[in-house]
């Protein structure tokens, strides 16, 4: 897989500065090839999403990639599962990725959606990703909040990204990576999002 | 009385509607006004404002419950507005839930969020419905409860939750 036919070629040739506060996360606007990403999202939208909704969450999520129906979504499965995107984030994050396993689907937010306060640990995941395919201004909420912590609790908001078309967010997943997705209004926040494991 | 209590042991939960006389229910809201809210953020768990209503301030209000052989041992007034909320974390086990649930809320839309909903250990999911000037009568042996995350449409919701004991016959 040649992944500067993906990735826009600045993010391949300069240094990549990883902000550590509250908790280590990177973010590449611009990530992938224009027509990259305009085919991605067409692929995505033509994916049925599903409702999920519990105490902690409200929006709709696609299958998983690995069992995607769709054959316009195979190219961009194969990117994000390619052994050579796998080491390229490996490195840009400074963390020992498998070349194994990925998780990856498609999230719909849409009017009142949100997700809740949680740290996104489970087995093996070591770096959560976020690929934007939408952009949201300010009062259509839809950001993603990262905790600030202290004794191993969200203590309060101290970092807020609202969603920007083409920009890929990574974060560290650890015991106290606390982060929620605000409320949704009045808008669609279309995503792609999974994690890469150790 | 005895239908009630064959429901409740039954389903876990009655509803009894327009519960309050007019004249009580006024002098109940205004001894709500007087009470000390006080917010409450702990991301994992909760959101929202309460304030701990004296038992007294119940007083007569629920002379059924004695017939049942219940008794109030505390209470709490809840409101909850746009972005509250409870959740069922981890670190919150199941038990027993014996409590009664004043509804206050003059006009309340479902699709705001807002419910208070009780997951019991088979992962079953009872949603109160809002209905103003109602009283539920909750008793689960294992349970987890949560108020639904209100949306931006929320107006401001008000209920007391009451916990009861059952007495020594």
């Amino acid at each position: 897989m040649d992944i500067s036919a993906w990735i826009e070629k600045q993010h391949l040739t300069r240094q990549i500065v990883i902000e550590k506060k509250p908790f280590h996360h990177l973010l590449l606007k611009n990530f992938l090839r224009e027509h990259k990403a305009a085919i991605l999202k067409k692929a995505l939208c033509k994916e049925p999403f599903f409702q999920k909704e519990t105490d902690l969450l409200k929006f709709k999520q696609s299958h998983d990639f690995y069992s995607t129906q769709n054959k316009q979504l195979h190219p961009a499965y194969d990117f994000f599962r390619s052994p050579q995107l796998i080491s390229f984030i490996s490195k840009i994050t400074k963390t020992k990725l498998s070349s194994q396993k990925i998780s990856i689907a498609g999230s719909l937010y849409e009017d009142s959606d949100f997700l809740l306060c949680h740290d996104d640990q489970l087995e093996g995941r070591k770096i959560a990703f976020m690929y934007y395919l939408s952009t949201l201004e300010p009062q259509q909420g839809g950001a993603l909040e990262l905790f600030s912590s202290h004794q191993g609790r969200p203590l309060k908001i101290e970092k807020r990204y609202y969603p920007c078309y083409n920009t890929l967010l990574l974060f560290t997943v650890s015991p106290t990576s606390f982060h929620q997705v605000q409320e949704v209004i009045k808008a669609q926040r279309l995503s792609l999002s999974g994690w890469f494991y150790g | 009385m005895d239908k009630l209590q064959e429901t409740l042991q039954r389903e876990g939960v009655v509803q009894l509607q327009q519960f309050l006389p007019e004249k009580e229910l006024a002098i109940l809201m205004e001894k709500i006004k007087l009470l000390k809210f006080i917010r409450s953020y702990k991301p994992l768990t909760h959101y929202y404002t309460s304030a701990v209503l004296p038992v007294s301030d119940l007083k007569g209000l629920f002379s059924f419950l004695k017939v049942l052989g219940m008794r109030i041992t505390r209470a709490r007034a809840y409101k909850l507005r746009w972005k509250n909320y409870s959740v069922l974390h981890d670190s919150i086990k199941q038990r027993e839930y014996r409590e009664i649930i004043l509804d206050l809320t003059e006009s309340w839309e479902e699709s705001w969020g807002g419910a208070c909903i009780y997951v019991d250990d088979s992962g079953d999911y009872q949603k109160i419905p809002w209905a103003y000037n109602s009283v539920m009568v909750i008793e689960k042996k294992r349970a987890q409860r949560f108020f639904q995350y209100c949306n931006h449409y929320a107006q401001e919701r008000l209920v007391v939750i009451a916990q009861v004991q059952r007495e020594e016959r």
